[in-house]
Order: structure tokens, then C-alpha cells, then sequence
């Protein structure tokens, strides 16, 4: 009984109940099959578009290199994600030293308690300290994501941290985050896809994202009496613990958003008996007083007897009734569904918004007969027929996170403070690691072409171009440019940056563009011109498609 | 083959998907425009809503200064009812905080009404829920995905719907989310710079050779150029003597509702985002973090009133927020997750110079949990009421899903 009430005082009173879910649908049963004509794609076409789906922006030199060792040579290497990172990334990287810190040490030296008589100014930088992971592991995010020759792993981390979202505006997600992010997100997205479910169930801060850290089975009304006894002093708490149940948040997404996609093929009744496997699987505190949360498995909170999900019977398991839920994580991972769904949606990510069934079917089965391996998946999808279908080239719209570390690869931008970036995805509506909605954000072209976040790129690109954002260092853009022939620095500006030719559109309202500075003298092309040059290409039709 | 099923259902969710009919709306707005200014309709009735995410300390916005408790609360933050800085009294119970003083004339002329005690009974503290729960006004149901305002503009929508509802920001907040299609602003900052502006109007022409339909990503921008110039010409048509409004984000924004209202172009609801309410740390008393902020909302209400001339006589402004806070302050000078907020209500046919709610003081038996400011109105009551006697829109039985509103009863002149 102690312990029980050790562990019911220390859990948290305040219910947070994550959102509803607006879930991406399984795909249809149905569909016709995709063109499988062949493609008409030129060779540079195709290594473009390639390095617009492979990786978080296509350069100059990546474009050569692959093009000398061949996509799929590339691809092979890139999905063992060991390559060697560039002294820039390893030294931005080194000045955020909580990036390389377990939980416990950052609990430890960041989350510092502050005693009542702490003055205004310790209390600031207490919070200033607490504040100090989260953002370290944010600006880790974007630097990956733009720095690192492991290209196709940061491609597959996006995807998987949109998959399986959490968000740093929730309580203790912000200082587990750092954590999450390393060995989670990172540690397994090129990994097999059972041993990533089983890590994010075991994780912390999924378990309180998901509320699945209050669910438990009811108190007996005894033990209600003694909480109540003991814990006279606080109401709160006693009516904390006098709500507690069973909380099926988690039980329902792991299965809507995790793994087997929205209404197909589990019930309510599913729901609950993986709500029951769960129960007691929470968090607690790891010594008495300290900040540090981490995964406890707590038997007195867990529903005894027999369940049945999907139709499989899971035993009580008396001895040790955790295993009852990692039987169920299990099921669940190798699951039929979850195939069909985990294809589904990468090949969305990497094909099309509307990917055929065919290659669905195709790539499921290569996930269920892998048993879920990641790399395998993703080079299945590179040789399927339709990934370089010509219906398929330039037919997705960039994510807000995509244009943004796009745009940073394509001019070579030096990132010395991250937080006026940070700013710029929060406006564009893609905050990173601040999406409230357990499902991520959205991948599909229709959840972010309203006006508003158009006009915000177009500010981006302009900014950015101008050297206006603040932490960002641009590289001298004129140096690549012939000073006696201006008519030219369009294509070589587009040759750089979008490692492409311009459309005939494009091209028409740069070319009009230089003819109105024609006067201009060198200083003002420098100051003028080619900054609208360069945010006319970023901000083009083509720079927002991959 | 497009899934059609697939992409409604994403149009439904996706951000700002009511934006997709824009184009649409504009074009409308034109047609208006070319009918000429010389018919002009009178203007009718608009609501101005002001959101304050966080959960507004309502206990400091309101302040009960009579009750000896108050202080006792409050040993740092509370605010004096004499002296320095001290609280605008309103009557024998309450004072507003100081820094609402541009507000006070109002109150005196009867126009500005505070409700205490007002809120949500869900029990929930997080701010994502309590938001959602109000914006949607349908507290603990998760498969409402029409906000109550958009609700309101779809049940009232006439023939020529115009212009009707905008909100003042990129992103739509909940209560103007759905079926019904409402103008978030795009970033306007594009449209300062001219040359900048002609640039993406000639990158997102057509291209040669391209069928539109194929090209979304081109037609969306075309959409997004035509809106920047469009709404830079409305907001161009200045009329009459202009208020100051100060330079702070509600300013801004209320300045262009104003000047939206002024054009008359039909707008019926506007929705402005507030932020940074969430008082755990270094809140403030009389001055400080909150009071500076409570300053800009004020000063920016009461430059709007001003502005609009005799259009706040049909023109209400709300100002809400998802929860109150912690009756005790905290450990850093501050407050946390409450129960039980505050709204104000300016301008419109609302019967001022009062303030509404029930009030039962302070004692631990009075509050809820012993903690938080209780509930005695419910916050759709004052939607209820809002519609009613204001918009002259009663709500059908549907509208609070389960919830039959009784109103709120004085808070408008007969």
C-alpha cells in the first residue's frame, strides 16, 4: 500500500487529454493501379527528382555525386546512415551540450528547483535553464536536417517524428524531448519498425503525451478511504486519484495514428481491451523529489484477467502483467493493418499524394515479409516503376520544413542562432515539435497552400535572400556571378539553387526583373537586384514542388 | 485516379482549408464594390472577438478589492485598492486594473460590461482543450469541428454572402473553423513591398503549356497575390479622421477590422488571436508583465470604439479567454491553471456601466476545489445571448449540441 500511494501522490494532478485525432486514412481498399508507363524523365531529371524525395533539398554537388556513383549505389550507402558528418554540423553540435545527455543528467543540471526565498533574477534563470533542452534539441532537428550527409536518415527522422508526434507544449514532453528526438526518432528511423513501436510505448514522454500515464484501473473504494486519510492536506490530489481509470487516449492512437490507420479493422471494444493491456504502464519520478521522469511499469494499477484484442486472446499474465502489453505491441507491430498502413503513408511521403494501390499492396509486402525493416522499405519504394513515373515529378507541394531547409541547403546558409527560423516555421504553421495534434502535421499538398503561408514563404525567401533572418549567415551570392553579363545570373542562380532549369513563367519575370534594374550600377545590382533574383527563385512555382 | 472521399475529408481538416474558397469571395466582394457606394446598404450588426490564449488572470482584470481575502491571496501580485497605481473602481465590489484605464470611460457611459465568474464547467485545465471546447462550444466533445462562429455564418448565411467573416491572422482560430468559408489574412508585410509584390504576381502567372488544373501549386499563389492587393485596396480607402491605435499587434489588427467596417463590405464576424496570457512566472501586479499587455488590449478597444464612430452602437467587441486562474498566487509571482474567467463586452446594445455575474466571494468554500474562480455562468449562455440580442439570430435547438442555453439576463437593453 505504500508504494501504491508513493506513486499516486508523485503521478501528476492535473488530467491533460491530448486532442482529437484527425486521422490520415488507411488507403482504400479499391483503386486503380498506377500507370506504370514508362517514364520520360532525362537522366538529370531523374536525379533531381530523386534528391527532392531522398533528401531535404537537392545541391549542385549532391546532384554530381549521385550522378557519378549512381541513385541506387547512393541510396544503399545512405540507408546504413553512418556517413561521416561535416565539421560544421559536429561543431554546432558540440555547443549544445545537452544534445549528448540521458534524462537523468539533464533532469540533474537543467531542471533546477529553486527554494522560496530564490530572488526574481534565480528564478528567471532557473527557467532559462529549463528552457535549455528543448531548444538545444530543436535547433539539433534543423541542423541535422540541413547539415548532414545522412541525408535519406533525415529524411526517414521527418517522417517518423510526424508519425509518431509529440509535442514540447506539454508539460514534461520538453525536457524528455532531447532524449526522444536521440535515441527514438533518430536512434530507429532506419531501424525495424517493431523495435521503434516497442521504444516509443516504453518512452516517457509518449506515455504522458498520450495520457496513458493516469490509466489504471479503478480504486477500490478502500484504498480510496486511505488515500484520503493520508493525503488529507490535498484535495486535489485526492480527487486526482478518485478520477483515475481507465484513459484510452494512447490505446486508441496507437492504433489509429501508430499503427494500423484510422478505422480499419479494430473496434471500440479493441480499443479498450489495449487500454486494459496497458494499464500501469506510466511514469514516475526515478528518486523521491527529483525531475528526472521515466517508464515504470506499476502491476497495482494494472487490470487483471483475460483480454482479447483483435481477436487474439492475450492470458492474464499474473507473474508479470507487463508482458500482457508488450504481447499486444507485438500483435500489433506485425500486424497485416499496420503494413498497409506504414506503406501507405510513406509511400504518400515519397511518391505522391495519392499513391497508387498497386505500389501500395507492393511495399506492404515487402514491410511484412522484412518484418518492418525500414531501409528495406524505403529502397523498395526507389525501385518500384512509379517512383519515377513522370506523372509523379514535381507533384508534391513542400512542407513549410521542407521549403525552409531547402532553401537554407540551396544558398549554403551558415546557422548560428536558430531561434529566428524557429520563428519563421511557428508563422508558417509548422512549428517543430509543437503540433498539438497526436497525428503530426499533414504531408498532403491541401493542408498548406492557403494564401497566408504563401505570402510567408515569399517573405522567407526575400529575408533570407536579403540577409535578413537574423542568426543566418548567407554566402556572398554575387561571388558565382559574372559581373559584364547580368542576363545570365538567372540561370546560373537557378542552376545553384534549384538545381534545375526554370519554367518558361519564371524565366520571363526574372529576365523583366533585370531589364528594370538595367540602370542600376554594380553596388545596387549587388544590393538589390540579386536578392529579389535569388527570392524570386525560392519563392518560384518549381522551388515549391519536390 | 483522385480518392474523392480522401480529399474532402483532408480539405475538411486541412489549415485554413476555408481560405480554398477565397477567390470565390473576392470576386463577390468586387461585384459589390462595382454596384457602387452610392447604394450602400445600412450597415448591420458585427461582433469583434478577442481571444486571450493562455487563460487571462481574471482575478487581476476584475478585481473584487472589497473582499479581504483578495489581498490575503495575492501577497506580491495583488493590485491596491488605494494609494499608487491603485485599481479603477467600478462600484462597491469591483475595480478594473489600472492599466484598463482607457476602458473606464466606457464603463461610465455604460457601454463596457464585465462578467465574472464566467467559464466552462468541464473540469479540464489544459489550454488546447479548454480552447477547443469553447471555440467549438461543445466542452467535452471531441467530433465538433465547427466553430461556434462559423456555425453562426452558415445558419445566417443570405444570398449574397460577402465578405462576413474574417479572421485577422494567418491561421483561423477554432471558433471560425468549418464548413463555411471564412478570409484568414495572408501576411501582409509581402504587400509593402511594391516591387516585391509585381515579382510574384508575374512568377505565379500561367505557364505556357500547362493545364491549370495541374498546376494547384501556381493557382493558389495567383490567389494569394490577388488577396494581398485586393485587401491593400480596401484597407486603402480611408475615410474620415482616423483614431490612434497603439503599435502593438491587437492594435494593428483592430485598426484594419476598422477600417474594414468603414468600407463596408459586409463583415459580420472578426476574430482576433491575443497571446501570451499564461501567467505561471513574474505575472505582475499594478504593473509589470500583464498589466503591459492588458494596456495594449485596452488602448487598442477603445481607440477602435472611437474609430468606428456610431457603428459601435451595432458593433460588439468580446473579449474571452479559456480559464481563469489560480486564486492563490504561486511560488513566481504568478498564477496557474484556474477554473472560472471573465469577459468583457463593449460597445453593441450591452447594458453597460454593470458588472454581470454572480459573485460569491472568495472563501474557500466559494471557490471551486478551494482554488480556482467557480463557474456561475456558463459560457454559452453569453454566445446564446451574444447571437440573440445582438447578431438578432436565434440559435436552433442544435446549436450547443445537447445545451439549451438560458441566456444571460440584463446583459443586453431591452
Amino acid at each position: 500500500m505504500p508504494r501504491t500511494l508513493q506513486l499516486l501522490a508523485a503521478l501528476f494532478a492535473v488530467v491533460w487529454t491530448a486532442f482529437p485525432t484527425d486521422s490520415q486514412k488507411a488507403p482504400s481498399p479499391e483503386k486503380e493501379t498506377g500507370s506504370g508507363k514508362e517514364t520520360s524523365l532525362s537522366e538529370d531529371a531523374r536525379i533531381h527528382h530523386f534528391l527532392n524525395r531522398f533528401t531535404l533539398g537537392a545541391t549542385p554537388a549532391l546532384a554530381a555525386e549521385v550522378k557519378k556513383k549512381g541513385m541506387r549505389a547512393w541510396l544503399v550507402e545512405q540507408l546504413k546512415g553512418d556517413r561521416e558528418e561535416k565539421k560544421a554540423l559536429i561543431d554546432a553540435i558540440a555547443l549544445r551540450p545537452a544534445l549528448s545527455l540521458t534524462s537523468a543528467e539533464i533532469a540533474e543540471k537543467y531542471a533546477v528547483r529553486v527554494g522560496p526565498d530564490a530572488t526574481v533574477k534565480e528564478r528567471r534563470e532557473a527557467r532559462r535553464m529549463l528552457n535549455e533542452p528543448p531548444r538545444q534539441m530543436l535547433d539539433g532537428v534543423l541542423l541535422h536536417a540541413v547539415l548532414s550527409e545522412n541525408q535519406v536518415h533525415e529524411v526517414a527522422a521527418d517522417f517518423f517524428r510526424n508519425h509518431f508526434a509529440v509535442s514540447i507544449e506539454k508539460g514534461p514532453v520538453a525536457l524528455l524531448s532531447v532524449d526522444w528526438e536521440r535515441e527514438v526518432i533518430r536512434g530507429h528511423s532506419l531501424g525495424a519498425f517493431p523495435d521503434m513501436l516497442a521504444a516509443t510505448a516504453h518512452h516517457p514522454a509518449m506515455l504522458f503525451f498520450l495520457d496513458n500515464h493516469l490509466s489504471c484501473r479503478p480504486a477500490t473504494e478502500s484504498e480510496i478511504k486511505e488515500i484520503e486519510r493520508r493525503l488529507r492536506n490535498n484535495p486535489e490530489r485526492v480527487e486526482a486519484v478518485r478520477q483515475r481509470g481507465l484513459n484510452e487516449n494512447y490505446a486508441r492512437e496507437l492504433m489509429e495514428l501508430h499503427t494500423l490507420g484510422v478505422d480499419n479493422g479494430y473496434t471500440q471494444d479493441d480499443v479498450i481491451e489495449l487500454a486494459k493491456l496497458l494499464t500501469g504502464w506510466t511514469i514516475a519520478p526515478k528518486e523521491a523529489k527529483k525531475r528526472q521522469l521515466e517508464f515504470v511499469f506499476v502491476p497495482l494499477f494494472h487490470c487483471a484477467g483475460d483480454k482479447v484484442l483483435l481477436g487474439t486472446k492475450i492470458a492474464a499474465n499474473a507473474e508479470d502483467p507487463q508482458q500482457e502489453g508488450e504481447q499486444a505491441l507485438k500483435l500489433l507491430a506485425v500486424h497485416d493493418g499496420t503494413a498497409n498502413f506504414l506503406a501507405f503513408k510513406l509511400c504518400r511521403w515519397l511518391v505522391s499524394d495519392d499513391p497508387p494501390d498497386a505500389l501500395v499492396k507492393r511495399i506492404a509486402k515487402v514491410f511484412k515479409d522484412k518484418k518492418g525493416d525500414i531501409a528495406s522499405v524505403l529502397l523498395a519504394i526507389f525501385d518500384s516503376p512509379e517512383f519515377f513515373d513522370q506523372a509523379n515529378y514535381q507533384a508534391k507541394y513542400k512542407r513549410p520544413f521542407e521549403f525552409v531547409v531547402s532553401a537554407l541547403r540551396a544558398t549554403g546558409a551558415e546557422l548560428v542562432d536558430l531561434s529566428q527560423l524557429h520563428r519563421s516555421l511557428v508563422e508558417m504553421n509548422e512549428a517543430v515539435y509543437r503540433c498539438a495534434d497526436p497525428t503530426g502535421y499533414y504531408d498532403q499538398a491541401e493542408a498548406w497552400q492557403d494564401p497566408g503561408a504563401m505570402s510567408v514563404r515569399w517573405k522567407f525567401a526575400h529575408d533570407l535572400a536579403r540577409g535578413r533572418i537574423g542568426g543566418v549567415r548567407v554566402p556572398d551570392l554575387m561571388a558565382d556571378l559574372p559581373e559584364d553579363d547580368v542576363p545570365s545570373w538567372k540561370d546560373i542562380l537557378a542552376r545553384k539553387l534549384l538545381c534545375t532549369p526554370l519554367s518558361d513563367t519564371t524565366s520571363k519575370a526574372l529576365d523583366k526583373l533585370i531589364k528594370s534594374h538595367s540602370d542600376d550600377n554594380a553596388r545596387e545590382q549587388k544590393r538589390d537586384l540579386v536578392p529579389l533574383l535569388v527570392a524570386g527563385v525560392l519563392g518560384s512555382p518549381e522551388f515549391q514542388k519536390q | 485516379m483522385k480518392n474523392s472521399s480522401r480529399r474532402s475529408f483532408l480539405r475538411a481538416l486541412a489549415i485554413g482549408s476555408s481560405v480554398m474558397a477565397m477567390p470565390n469571395m473576392l470576386l463577390r466582394l468586387s461585384a459589390q464594390e462595382a454596384k457602387g457606394e452610392g447604394e450602400a446598404k445600412p450597415a448591420g450588426p458585427a461582433l469583434v472577438v478577442l481571444y486571450l490564449r493562455g487563460g487571462a488572470d481574471a482575478l487581476n482584470i476584475v478585481v473584487p478589492y472589497a473582499d479581504p481575502r483578495y489581498a490575503k491571496l495575492r501577497p506580491t501580485i495583488a493590485i491596491p485598492a488605494e494609494g499608487e497605481n491603485a485599481l479603477l473602481k467600478l462600484d462597491d465590489r469591483f475595480g478594473l486594473h489600472p492599466a484598463l484605464k482607457s476602458l473606464q470611460p466606457w464603463y461610465a457611459k455604460k457601454r463596457l460590461a464585465p462578467i465574472v465568474c464566467v467559464g466552462s464547467h468541464h473540469s479540464t485545465r489544459s489550454h488546447f482543450d479548454a480552447q477547443d471546447f469553447m471555440e467549438y462550444a461543445a466542452p467535452g466533445d471531441r467530433t465538433i469541428r465547427n466553430g461556434w462562429l462559423n456555425r453562426y455564418l452558415q445558419a445566417s448565411r443570405g444570398e449574397d454572402a460577402k465578405l462576413r467573416g474574417v479572421a485577422m491572422q494567418g491561421l483561423l482560430p477554432r471558433a471560425l473553423r468549418g464548413d463555411y468559408s471564412v478570409l484568414a489574412v495572408p501576411d501582409r508585410k509581402v504587400t509593402q513591398d511594391g516591387e516585391l509584390l509585381e515579382l510574384f504576381e508575374d512568377l505565379y502567372e500561367d505557364e505556357p503549356g500547362m493545364e491549370k488544373r495541374d498546376d494547384e501549386v501556381r493557382e493558389k499563389g495567383k490567389a494569394t497575390v490577388e488577396t494581398l492587393k485586393e485587401y491593400r485596396g480596401i484597407l486603402a480607402r480611408g475615410i474620415g479622421k482616423r483614431a490612434t491605435f497603439p503599435d502593438s499587434a491587437p492594435g494593428a489588427q483592430l485598426k484594419d477590422v476598422a477600417q474594414l467596417l468603414r468600407a463596408n463590405v459586409g463583415l459580420q464576424v472578426a476574430c482576433i488571436d491575443v497571446k501570451g496570457w499564461d501567467d505561471h512566472v513574474n505575472e505582475g501586479g499594478a504593473t509589470g508583465a500583464m498589466a503591459t499587455r492588458l494596456k495594449s488590449l485596452a488602448d487598442s478597444m477603445a481607440a477602435f470604439a472611437e474609430d468606428i464612430g456610431d457603428r459601435i452602437d451595432n458593433t460588439l467587441v468580446m473579449v474571452m479567454t479559456e480559464f481563469g486562474r489560480t486564486c492563490r498566487e504561486n511560488g513566481n509571482e504568478g498564477t496557474d491553471h484556474g477554473h472560472g474567467g471573465f469577459m468583457f463586452l463593449l460597445g453593441g446594445g450591452v447594458q453597460g456601466g454593470k458588472v454581470h455575474g454572480e459573485w460569491k466571494g472568495l472563501e474557500d468554500g466559494a471557490l471551486y476545489q478551494k482554488r480556482d474562480l467557480p463557474v456561475h455562468t456558463d459560457f454559452r449562455d453569453v454566445f446564446a445571448q451574444v447571437l440573440q440580442s445582438h447578431m438578432q439570430f436565434k440559435a436552433p435547438e442544435s446549436y450547443f449540441h445537447g445545451f439549451s442555453p438560458a441566456g444571460v439576463p440584463a446583459l443586453f437593453k431591452a
